[in-house]
């Protein structure tokens, strides 16, 4: 079973990903700042890492850079999931060195297909 | 010829005859030389008797011989005294031939049957050549009158015209000899010039007035033209250094000082212009310097208005995705419980779409409110409401809002009615508690308090949040405007906008106190009696 990370301040987003990936035979773990989902990263190692990038304590940026400063962590799979959808967003997220940038409103399809598709690399 | 014999015998004679500083000739009737003095002799340059029983006339320049001898015919027919240098240049010659001027006296005398001439003899060269020096310098000096370019007049004491040089023929425009005796201030001086002019010329005459050298005044010519006069003026005394009169020389300055006028006219005239001009550059100056200030004001209004709409759509591009996104995902989930057949779960994501709708209604409202309040459509009704039950039904609209294990504290009024907008004050305190609320960790409590200040009420809402950065205070009723610290807690940045226009429609004051980590009070004072 593929463990996942989710990261997300919103309680509520945070419980629908979770209901969903749960729905899908995934292994949930979830934290609600970077600072968490950093710590909680390097205990559990998941598959897989999906986060907000806005959020309090750290931002996602922060986190996967620390993430990947970390040889442990360093190539722990990586999807961004927020609501930051404008061009400028979209352009940093694409050179953060996150493996997609999944935008706010999204599809249950297109989150499982990424999930999906970045666990097999 | 007659042959003079005994004259010479007398010594006292013989002396004074040849020793006699003139030239002395004796001549008969016949024009024969008797005999010279030693003084004749060297005049002529002959040696002494050498000229005796010569011809007169071999004194005589050739070419007035014949003259001479006709002269001296008519002179023994008729002889008298003649004195000498009586208006007749005459003309010798000496033995080498050359010529000089003479002047001659002459004597006649009888001597037996013999008339005799006696001629005196006197060379008049340093004469002749000093009248002719004289003569020179008096043209030269006529000749500076009247090459001078200024007029020269000079008067006698009676102030009569003695000279007129050229120029001022010209000035006045008649000749010297129409002018020459005439009284200059009458002939020439407008009535109104001549006390004044006058009153120089005295002054100049009796000595005290020596310093009135120059004296400006008008003349009048033959023609009746006014002209003004520039005078330079000088007595004339006598050997006794008495004053016989003046000679003044003038200068026609009547243009020269119609061209000063026009100069200083025009100079005046340019001055008028140069400050015209200028102040013409001032006020255009403050024009260009006004619109300038209005087209900063007018780019500054465009450039704030820019980084409004900027932020309105990172605003609403954030704030909207996140409901929409609920709504998404709980409907999609619906599907898949559906499908499994886990309809226990339907409910709990119909709630979740339904208060993600609510939050996308909340953001709706405070864009409508907010351009309501702009397009000035919001009326405000005041009424007397009592204050416990308001409290009430507030509190009720706030209890779903509150986190885990927080409360909203209440106070028990002693108020017990006041006169206000009920929907605007109910907007307002719920927006500041909502904030709270919002901006408060779970377990952290929120006191509205209220208290009667001089017939004004004042409504403080507190809470122990997270307080607002001391750099963001100035910017707390901006329109979309979120403190640094509270870029990750959802909300329009309108709220506390249309709490600030609300509270103004009421005719009241909102500000607040604020510490970063430790909570903030906002303070509401609105007149309500």
């Amino acid at each position: 079973m593929k463990k996942i990370l989710i990261v997300e301040d919103n309680p509520a987003i945070l419980e629908v990903i979770e209901e969903m990936l749960d729905l899908h035979g995934y292994d949930i773990h979830t934290a609600q700042n970077g600072s968490d989902g950093l710590q909680l990263a390097k205990s559990l190692l998941p598959h897989l890492i999906i986060s907000d990038v806005t959020m309090p304590k750290m931002d996602g940026y922060s986190m996967l850079e620390a993430l990947r400063a970390d040889a442990t962590t360093a190539l722990i799979p990586f999807i961004f999931l927020t609501a930051n959808a404008q061009k400028q967003d979209v352009l940093q997220g694409a050179i953060s060195g996150a493996d997609r940038y999944l935008t706010k409103p999204f599809t249950a399809q297109s989150l499982l297909k990424s999930v999906q598709e970045v666990l097999v690399l | 010829m007659f042959k003079l014999a005994t004259l010479a015998q007398d010594p006292v004679f013989r002396i004074m005859f040849q020793h006699a500083t003139i030239g002395i000739m004796l001549a008969d009737s016949n024009g024969f030389i008797v005999k010279t003095n030693d003084f004749a002799n060297r005049l002529f340059g002959y040696e002494e008797g050498e000229l005796e029983g010569q011809k007169i006339e071999v004194l005589v320049p050739d070419t007035l011989k014949m003259q001479h001898i006709r002269y001296r015919e008519k002179y023994s027919k008729k002889p008298k005294e003649r004195e000498m240098g009586a208006g007749l240049d005459l003309l010798a010659k000496r033995k080498d031939g050359s010529t000089f001027p003479v002047a001659i006296s002459l004597g006649h005398t009888k001597m037996g049957e013999e008339q005799l001439v006696i001629a005196y003899i006197n060379n008049v060269t340093k004469q002749k050549e000093y009248e002719e020096r004289i003569k020179q310098e008096k043209e030269t000096a006529q000749t500076y009158l009247d090459i001078a370019g200024s007029m020269v007049v000079v008067l006698n004491k009676a102030g009569q015209v003695q000279l007129l040089n050229q120029r001022g023929e010209e000035i006045l425009g008649i000749k010297e000899e129409h002018v020459i005796g005439k009284n200059w201030f009458e002939a020439f001086l407008p009535k109104k010039e001549r006390t004044g002019a006058k009153a120089v010329f005295n002054s100049l005459m009796s000595e005290q007035g020596r310093d009135v050298e120059y004296f400006e005044n008008l003349i009048v010519d033959s023609q009746g033209n006014e002209k003004l006069i520039w005078f330079h003026n000088r007595v004339l005394l006598d050997k006794n250094g008495v004053a016989t009169g003046t000679i003044s020389s003038g200068v026609d300055i009547t243009e020269q000082r119609q061209a000063e006028k026009l100069l200083k006219e025009s100079q005046l005239k340019l001055e008028d212009y140069a400050a015209a001009l200028e102040s013409k550059v001032k006020e255009r100056t403050m024009e260009l310097e006004e619109s300038q200030s209005q087209l900063v004001q007018a780019l500054s209004k465009e450039r704030e208005l820019g980084e409004l709409k900027s932020r309105f759509v990172s605003m609403a591009s954030h704030e909207f995705r996140t409901p929409l996104s609920m709504v998404l995902s709980a409907a999609e989930l619906i599907e898949m419980y559906h499908a499994n057949e886990r309809y226990d779960k339907l409910d709990r994501n119909v709630e979740r779409i339904k208060s993600a709708v609510r939050n996308l209604t909340n953001i709706l409202n405070d864009f409508l409110s907010l351009e309501k309040l702009e397009a000035g459509k919001i009326e405000v009704n005041q009424i007397p409401i009592e204050l416990s039950t308001f409290l009430e039904e507030l509190h009720e609209d706030i209890k779903p809002l509150l986190k885990k294990n927080q409360q909203l504290l209440l106070p028990s009024p002693s108020i017990i009615t006041i006169q206000t907008d009920t929907y605007l004050l109910k907007n307002i305190l719920i927006n500041l508690i909502s904030n709270a609320i919002k901006y408060s960790p779970d377990g952290e409590d929120v006191t509205l308090s209220i208290n009667n200040d001089n017939g004004q009420t004042i409504f403080a809402v507190a809470d122990q949040g997270i307080g607002i950065p001391e750099t963001d205070k100035e910017h707390m009723f901006s329109r979309f405007f979120r403190a640094a610290n509270a870029e990750n807690i959802q909300g329009t940045g309108l709220g506390l906008i249309i709490v600030q226009r609300y509270v103004n429609l009421l005719g009241g004051h909102i500000d607040f106190t604020s510490e970063e980590g430790v909570g903030s009070t906002f303070y509401v004072r609105l007149p309500t009696s």
